[in-house]
């Protein structure tokens, strides 16, 4: 396992333990986007000339102490916090001669940067990835993980019998598999494709296995596609095997075997001392674990000229990878046929075929993952809440009610609704099937409108409920939005760094209040990152800890008796969603802000990239990303769909190649 | 969660495989006598020689220019095997991974370039009598190898239990192979034939105490089986993909994990089959098929080796009529190898001849035997010869020649190295200036590994001097010096 593999459970550990505590001040404000320098040659000039100033000034004032401009540590700095530390730190009151303008320049270099230097403004004025053309990232080649895994299993089971995929015996061994969904980074849980250890590799073999003998005594065995009938016979012959090889092995593999390929695999399997069931056996668990089966490699197209290392994917190929992606299941015979032809690589045919696999049940199970890889709310920590807090709140399956609630906002919006970016964030449909999440939002069960102050993603119980007890935390809301929506990583507290508010006695003071005073005051080390991280979280502050509506917060002591109600407040500005500060006065305004925000959107096409190559996206993937961005961009203000981000994605050409 | 991965080497995945590895057909269950072999602080010298007969199409071994190191000074040149990529890409028959482990280990040795045509004869001559009643030259008179090894003090001293055959033949290719011939008779050692199992079993595990109930779940067993070809599937996908190198290193962890399921399962198995020397279930019932009493005997002399039953064995398979085998696409296997349906027939016929019963080996007598012997700290197969020799051939051993059986350029492939005595590891190119090496000298070789004495094989034959024929040679001949000799260059 290379090292980035294993940085990334490192930091899954990491991130384990941060999330029991509540983390106050922050240290080290990393990158705000992942991207890493690129080609600026889409800045509009005007941007070009006010970042390089910024970056020269920084060069002459600011480097000797805060290291150089690429890895300086006041990366994102706002115009306002820097103005703050020169009023405030005796060592920068030598720069209180810098005009306004140079001071802004300044900071809008080290957001720049902190972008990653890969967020430039096109000639539409909109922020896009900064592509330089031809560049080309490596397409790692991803193990199917275990949804993928059980789907393939099961379409050429069913290609046997429909029956054998019920198998109890099957069903036990495929649950025993070992979660691949594993708390990864910044309170997100994924699917891992790189994911493998002992117990991967023996409960995958336990299962095909099992798959192979369930085929190899199938009575419907004679039926088996293009072999004539042979396998139903008493004895198997060679020729028979191979034929069994070609077939099945096409179904597995996702491509034609050839000749040479069915020879090898068959004589390998072949044993002539076996009976007809073991040798069955032996070659189906052989080739199921082949790794052409348990690996997605693309790797048999022509390649590019001047470019060894880039493959053109075939046809086969193609299917194969856009069947994945959508479904997380093999080709099934329509694209298998496509392929054959050669007609999915034409753009008519492969548009069609993306909107019919949209359609399907499965690439709604994709949409899930999708979209809680991308904005985590699924993650939960403790659920526990004082009985009197409750109202009469059930919260048995509570969390589970939550988690479906989003998984089908997002599958309606995008796959039936076919929204828009800013939809997703504004939209008030919502599928309640738990009376207590009904309660909690005010509203009936069923296909329901929610009520005006509640609208979008962001705004829903799953991501609104993000501590246990009675004070809800502005500090994790705000976090999901800067890290989840935002791509935008703050790093982590410093060790020192208190983990809960402190206990105020009688004091009534708000939550948003305390939060301030103990993380935000100006001049604190903690301001640097709170100070982007809480007034994205006060938005949400009329929302209580369960994710009800309020007008006010009820102030409690240690022992949970009430001292009194304060009056919540919502309003903040964040310079977070672009070049430009921006306020809103609640988390409705900000959701409607974030919906049109630039950042948001390239944030939205790093998740959609990050999904399909399972590896964080980096500037080699910014021309890609790119076809997501302007399409949720869209012309005339009319944003376009996200439905239609996929698909644009889908038919670039970087999808369709294999880089090795 | 386990996420970290710790390599291992070649080496230490053939140890570990041993430690647990057994792949034993019809050997369910053994009561505890103990081994001969295991009684002894120094493991014994063993050998096994498989002889393929009766052709030596080079076409599916190495050319003889990739040996360009020198060795020594007479001009014998050498390759480290593991320079030379996977085995299965220069070398047609080695397609079960099984190979592919041992070369890595330093276990496979390749000795190409041996001439023996100075018999002029017929199947296995100078290695096996191979005598008919029409031959009564003096020549056929001469002590064989299998006899030497029969008849060594040193291999088997006075007090040798009776139990212990000094040399185990079997012969699934011919009845008279092993015939001797002794003035004017022909003597017939013991031997045995396809159809013989049962007497086999009976010779040669019969001092064994009976063995407890068999056991009949050998699923484990089967699954270790599929893994170890299972792996073949990944170092083919890692030596001809066009992946990056990240993605290498992942399908090279993922084998490495595989083996160690593989070695899990073949442990249960062990365990299941409460591996020691005891006697083995009998055979009965397996039927007459050559596939089932092929695999049956190898499994058999594993178990005799490991049981130190013998310290010899050999095994001659068919080469006249093995269309049993799959895919050999003729009906006449005998004739396709003497050329008689064009060179591509012959030599597609060869080939798979050569590779169905090499993979036979590897599952049936290798594995079992790839496991720590005793105290050792080395596998038995570490510590003892396997042999695929050949000695009768196509001349000049190229596909489209009918060639008779002459034998030149022939080649040997040797598995183990006798507890290191042998400078494994290597393909050896043994024809200097175009001269082929004496097979003589390779046989001589053979018996030193074993620790034969000169004294106990350079006894006088017919023409005066020692072990072997050198009729093909004459006194000047730049090998005169050492036809009497084993090969120095290939031992330690």
């Amino acid at each position: 396992m290379n090292h980035r593999y294993a940085n990334r459970y490192i930091s899954v550990l990491k991130v384990t333990v941060l999330f029991i505590i509540t983390a106050l001040p922050y240290q080290n404000c990393g990158k705000a986007m992942h991207t890493s320098t690129s080609s600026n040659s889409s800045l509009s000039n005007q941007t070009i000339d006010q970042v390089a100033q910024g970056k020269s000034l920084y060069l002459t004032n600011c480097a000797g102490c805060h290291g150089p401009y690429d890895s300086s540590a006041k990366l994102g700095r706002t115009e306002a916090q820097i103005n703050l530390a020169i009023d405030n730190i005796s060592q920068m009151s030598q720069l209180s001669g810098l005009t306004a303008v140079q001071v802004r320049n300044i900071s809008r270099a080290l957001i720049f940067q902190a972008n990653g230097g890969g967020a430039v403004v096109n000639q539409n004025q909109r922020l896009v990835f900064a592509c330089t053309p031809g560049t080309r990232s490596k397409t790692a080649m991803q193990k199917l993980n275990n949804r993928e895994f059980r789907n393939s299993i099961s379409s050429i089971l069913d290609i046997v019998n429909t029956s054998l995929k019920s198998d109890t015996q099957l069903n036990d061994l495929f649950s025993r598999m070992p979660s691949d969904i594993v708390l990864e980074t910044d309170h997100t849980r994924k699917e891992q494709s790189f994911f493998i250890n002992q117990n991967v590799v023996a409960a995958s073999f336990d299962v095909t296995f099992r798959a192979a003998s369930l085929i190899a005594n199938s009575s419907t065995l004679s039926t088996f596609p293009n072999t004539n009938g042979c396998l139903g016979q008493g004895t198997i012959t060679a020729a028979c095997q191979q034929s069994l090889v070609r077939e099945l092995g096409a179904i597995a593999f996702r491509r034609p075997l050839t000749s040479t390929e069915v020879t090898s695999i068959a004589s390998r399997f072949w044993d002539a001392s076996l009976s007809k069931v073991n040798v069955l056996e032996m070659t189906i668990t052989g080739i199921f674990q082949s790794p052409d089966f348990l690996y997605k490699v693309y790797d048999r197209g022509q390649q590019f000229p001047a470019a060894p290392n880039s493959l053109q994917l075939t046809a086969h190929e193609v299917a194969a990878k856009l069947s994945y992606f959508l479904t997380g299941a093999p080709p099934d015979s329509t694209l298998r046929n496509l392929a054959a032809s050669g007609e999915i690589l034409t753009n008519a045919i492969l548009d069609q075929q993306i909107e019919r696999l949209l359609s399907t049940t499965r690439s709604r199970e994709v949409m899930v993952r999708l979209f809680r890889e991308s904005y985590g709310y699924d993650v939960f920590g403790n659920f526990s809440y004082p009985s009197f807090y409750l109202e009469g709140i059930n919260t048995n399956g509570l969390q589970t009610a939550m988690i479906d609630e989003l998984d089908q906002y997002f599958q309606n919006e995008v796959i039936t609704q076919n929204s828009t970016f800013s939809q997703l964030l504004t939209s008030r449909r919502a599928q309640i099937s738990n009376a207590s999440l009904a309660q909690i939002y005010g509203s009936s069960t069923g296909s329901v409108q929610l009520p005006s102050e509640r609208s979008g993603f962001l705004n829903r119980a799953a991501l609104l409920t993000k501590r246990t007890g009675v004070r809800a935390s502005p500090i994790k809301r705000g976090l999901v939005v800067l890290e989840n929506v935002l791509c935008s990583s703050v790093g982590l507290p410093p060790p020192n760094a208190p983990t809960a508010l402190p206990d105020l006695g009688t004091q009534l003071l708000s939550t948003r209040e305390v939060t301030h005073r103990v993380t935000a005051i100006a001049g604190s080390a903690c301001v640097t990152c709170h100070g982007r991280i809480n007034p994205l979280g006060y938005a949400f502050e009329s929302f209580d800890t369960l994710g009800r509506l309020r007008t006010v917060e009820s102030i409690y002591d240690v022992n949970n008796t009430l001292l009194g109600q304060v009056p919540v407040a919502t309003q903040a500005e964040t310079s977070d969603l672009g070049i430009q500060p921006v306020r809103y006065s609640n988390s409705m305004d900000l959701a409607d802000e974030i919906g049109k925000s630039d950042k948001a959107m390239l944030c939205f096409a790093k998740h959609l990239k990050s999904f399909e190559s399972r590896r964080p996206a980096d500037a080699s993937d910014n021309c890609h990303m790119n076809d997501i961005v302007t399409t949720l961009h869209g012309a005339n203000q009319n944003q376009g769909s996200i439905k239609s981000a996929i698909k644009n994605f889908i038919m670039s050409e970087q999808f369709k190649q294999w880089n090795f | 969660m386990s996420i970290y991965f710790c390599p291992k080497t070649r080496r230490q995945f053939l140890v570990g495989s041993g430690k647990a590895l057994l792949t034993l057909p019809f050997l369910p269950s053994l009561i505890t006598d103990t081994a001969l072999a295991q009684q002894m602080a120094t493991p014994p010298k063993r050998s096994m020689l498989f002889l393929f007969e009766h052709c030596n199409l080079n076409e599916i071994w190495p050319q003889k220019s990739v040996a360009i190191s020198a060795v020594g000074s007479l001009g014998i040149r050498d390759v480290n095997l593991t320079s030379m990529g996977p085995i299965a890409s220069h070398s047609y028959a080695f397609a079960n991974p099984r190979y592919e482990v041992l070369k890595n280990a330093g276990l496979m040795t390749y000795m190409r370039g041996f001439q023996q045509d100075g018999w002029n004869g017929c199947h296995g001559d100078m290695y096996l009598s191979a005598v008919g009643s029409s031959r009564n030259s003096a020549d056929y008179q001469r002590p064989t190898a299998d006899q030497v090894f029969e008849n060594s003090q040193t291999l088997y001293p006075t007090g040798t239990p009776t139990s212990v055959r000094k040399a185990i033949r079997i012969s699934l290719g011919g009845e008279n192979i092993f015939n001797h011939k002794v003035g004017s008779s022909i003597i017939r050692p013991p031997m045995y034939e396809g159809s013989q199992i049962e007497r086999f079993y009976t010779d040669v595990f019969g001092s064994l105490t009976g063995g407890t109930a068999p056991v009949n779940d050998l699923t484990n067993q089967f699954k270790s089986n599929i893994l170890n070809r299972v792996m073949g599937s990944y170092s083919s996908f890692n030596g001809n993909r066009r992946i990056s190198s990240e993605d290498r290193q992942r399908v090279t962890t993922h084998m490495d994990l595989l083996s160690d399921l593989q070695r899990n399962f073949a442990s249960l198995s062990q365990n299941q089959q409460q591996i020691s020397c005891s006697q083995p279930a009998a055979p009965g019932g397996i039927g007459g098929t050559p596939t089932e009493f092929n695999r049956v005997y190898l499994n058999l002399l594993a178990v005799a080796f490991r049981c130190g039953l013998t310290k010899f064995g050999t095994l001659m398979f068919d080469s006249h009529d093995p269309q049993w085998i799959p895919n050999l696409g003729v009906s006449d296997f005998h004739g396709a190898i003497h050329g008689g349906q064009g060179a591509a027939i012959q030599l597609r016929a060869f080939q798979t001849w050569y590779r169905y019963l090499a993979n036979m080996i590897a599952d049936n007598f290798l594995a079992p035997l790839d496991q720590m012997e005793g105290s050792s700290g080395k596998t038995y197969l570490e510590n003892m010869i396997t042999g695929m020799i050949t000695t009768g051939a196509c001349h000049p051993n190229q596909a489209g020649n009918d060639g008779g059986h002459g034998g030149y350029d022939s080649q040997q492939i040797l598995i183990g190295n006798m507890g290191g005595a042998l400078r494994s590891g290597r393909y050896y190119n043994m024809n200097v200036q175009g001269s082929d090496y004496p097979y003589n000298s390779f046989l001589i070789t053979l018996f030193h590994l074993m620790g034969i004495p000169p004294s106990e094989y350079a006894f006088a034959t017919p023409d005066g001097r020692g072990f072997g024929l050198y009729t093909g040679y004459g006194a000047n001949h730049r090998f005169s010096s050492r036809f009497y000799s084993p090969i120095q260059e290939a031992l330690t």
